[in-house]
């Protein structure tokens, strides 16, 4: 199980709420390299959607070099190296940065003040400054 | 031509004076997941019971699986499984009875499959009809339609009335049962949360006629909203594609939903006025653009 | 099951309550005042045939099609790939049989407790003979002027409105009353089926009748069958 969760009405599209909850999980180590991923067929049952979406999901992550597909076996989370997550993670981390950076630009705030925040913000939840 | 097993053409369908299809064309491909969707009213079930031959249109063609449905209307319904809207069905007979019943009727009728279905879908042989719950009857008429094992079937609203474990139960029998078999289904419903996860295609149909036919992922990803701060005075209709265009009175911002968003539209757009920023939507609000947007006939909000 | 077959079967289980019922009035009526003798045997034998007459098809007419359309099962019926004309043609031929079952078992009883006691045998077969027709026909212009009604009652209300109209047709005696060539007709006895009834109790124009109300039936019965394959095509 996969526990993968689908909003119905998000701005999201479908394929892209699944690629992302995946990526996520493989990126993090929650699933592990190697692991045998839920069949096209059971995966669309589980979570009552089209099994083309999940095709065109496992075919984006295969591309992106996250799963790999073995004909007549199934489909398995690839051989990603720590670099690469890390790499991801970044990624990740950086995209809702952007997010932030933009929203502090709408209400002008400064880079300064947004320096104090993010070390503010660290704090409060590790405990280490950074 | 045997790549589309719904192919219809120009319908035009009245019910005395009222027109209810004003020239319907629609083609659905062989084995894909249909979304047939539209405002209550604007005439999906009379599209359906046309396409079954229990109707007769006044001008227009409907071929289903290859077969003209005006000539071989029998012939058609023996061969397509069809759900229909808040089936009530003969609440006197039991289960068993009525699954024999309509079993005479379809000569490929496989008992084995029905029988091993009926287990699945968990429903008593002895249990009068009239005694199941919603759920069970919508399982029960799903049952009833597949039982000759169609290669195309209809569902017309059929998660009417369920509770919401009933429809999504419901919905993974279709993927399950159908999606697997390479069984063609056409799917109609108001409930676009619903069919947005599992159709491969969506139309959309709004006083009789088809304003949208699309693969559903494409259609999500073509149409966009973009907020801009106009220049001067627009019109508002040179926009190509435009779905709908809303201003604000305060910040007089304007929102601009349009459909095949290219990149060079995007930059047309901008040419009216700075970008704000764009904002992302659900196949609800796509469908409410193309339903009721305002398409600057009127002055915008 | 063979299509057809699996037609008759569904409009018997659905009409079994109906002319049973029917019957176990309609006898237990005829059993017992011909056993208690209350009233003459020939009171008893037209007190139940006026209910057969006058209240059985109505009750069977409305389960034909106004029932099921109440229900809204009839859609069930007419999704299914078998022509429309077959399924009234099945719940004419069972609607028939749905009103003569009750009519024939009672003069059954009635011949067996009475004949030719107060009334000879032959009259009491001649009622009852009789009756079956006018059923017959009183039930099919029901049904086929009731198609387009929602519910039962209304159906039964279209009944009583027919029966009202040859009543009344009977008691306009003067302007129905012809003399050709040199016969006396009584025309209403001929365009209503209440010919079959006069022919029961003497000797009505029950020939005239037969032939006139047969043509009328046939007509009839084509047109409800128009009328009934267009039922698919409700203002949903």
């Amino acid at each position: 199980m996969l526990f993968l969760r689908i909003e119905p009405s998000s701005a999201v599209p479908i394929y892209r709420q699944i690629m992302e909850q995946i990526r996520d999980q493989i990126i993090s180590g929650q699933l592990t390299i190697g692991q045998q991923m839920p069949s096209v067929r059971q995966l669309a049952e589980e979570l009552a959607v089209n099994q083309n979406t999940v095709l065109k999901v496992y075919g984006e992550l295969c591309r992106e070099g996250l799963l790999k597909m073995e004909r007549g076996s199934g489909t398995f989370i690839a051989d990603v190296s720590s670099a690469r997550r890390a790499d991801e993670c970044e990624q990740i981390v950086a995209r809702i940065l952007g997010q932030a950076v933009e929203k502090a630009r709408n209400m002008n705030i400064g880079i300064e003040t947004m320096e104090e925040l993010l070390r503010k913000e660290y704090q409060k939840r590790t405990g280490e400054p950074r | 031509m045997n790549e589309y097993v719904i192919q219809i053409e120009g319908l035009h369908v009245r019910y005395g004076k009222y027109e209810a299809l004003g020239g319907v064309d629609l083609n659905v491909p062989k084995g894909s997941i249909f979304g047939f969707i539209g405002r209550n009213g604007a005439g999906k079930t009379t599209t359906i019971k046309t396409l079954l031959g229990l109707l007769t249109p006044r001008a227009g063609s409907c071929r289903v699986l290859g077969l003209d449905v005006q000539k071989q209307p029998l012939e058609v319904r023996k061969r397509v499984g069809y759900m229909a809207e808040d089936q009530q069905m003969y609440g006197w007979m039991t289960v068993d009875e009525i699954i024999r019943w309509v079993g005479s009727f379809y000569p490929p009728w496989d008992s084995t499959f029905v029988s091993h279905l009926r287990e699945v879908l968990q429903l008593d042989l002895k249990q009068r009809v009239k005694n199941l719950s919603k759920g069970q009857n919508s399982k029960l008429a799903l049952l009833l339609a597949l039982g000759h094992r169609p290669q195309l079937v209809i569902l017309d609203d059929p998660t009417l009335g369920l509770d919401p474990i009933a429809r999504k139960e419901f919905l993974r029998y279709v993927i399950s049962l159908l999606q697997n078999e390479g069984v063609t289904v056409f799917f109609s419903s108001h409930l676009l949360y619903e069919i947005e996860p599992v159709a491969d295609y969506i139309a959309i149909l709004d006083k009789g006629r088809i304003i949208k036919a699309d693969k559903t992922i494409d259609l999500r990803e073509s149409v966009r909203k973009l907020i801009i701060e106009p220049n001067n005075t627009c019109d508002w209709r040179q926009i190509q594609g435009l779905l709908d265009v809303a201003v604000d009175d305060g910040t007089r911002h304007a929102s601009i939903t349009v459909e095949d968003c290219t990149p060079e539209k995007k930059v047309n757009i901008q040419t009216m006025g700075k970008l704000i920023r764009e904002v992302p939507l659900n196949l609800d609000e796509i469908f409410e653009a193309y339903v009721i947007g305002n398409r600057g006939e009127r002055k915008p909000l | 099951m063979s299509p057809t077959k699996a037609l008759f079967w569904k409009e018997w289980r659905q009409m079994q309550w109906r002319w049973i019922f029917s019957l176990a009035m309609c006898c237990t009526i005829v059993f017992v005042g011909l056993k208690t003798r209350v009233l003459p045997d020939q009171m008893i034998i037209l007190f139940s045939f006026g209910i057969s007459a006058f209240l059985i098809p109505l009750f069977i007419a409305m389960g034909l099609v106004a029932e099921e359309r109440e229900q809204d099962s009839l859609r069930m019926q007419l999704k299914l790939p078998v022509a429309a004309w077959k399924v009234y043609v099945v719940k004419m031929a069972i609607g028939t049989l749905a009103v003569a079952i009750p009519a024939v078992v009672c003069s059954i009883i009635a011949l067996l407790m009475a004949g030719n006691r107060e009334r000879t045998s032959a009259d009491i077969i001649r009622i009852y003979g009789f009756v079956i027709p006018f059923e017959i026909i009183f039930m099919l212009w029901t049904v086929v002027f009731s198609l387009k009604r929602k519910t039962q009652w209304a159906a039964a209300l279209t009944g009583v409105v027919i029966l009202a109209v040859w009543v009344f047709l009977i008691i306009c005696d003067d302007v129905f009353l012809l003399e050709i060539w040199h016969i006396h007709w009584d025309l209403s006895l001929i365009i209503t089926p209440f010919g079959f009834l006069e022919a029961g109790s003497d000797k009505g124009p029950w020939l005239e009748t037969s032939v006139a109300q047969g043509i009328l039936a046939a007509v009839l019965f084509w047109w409800g069958m128009r009328r009934f394959a267009m039922l698919t095509r409700s203002d949903k």
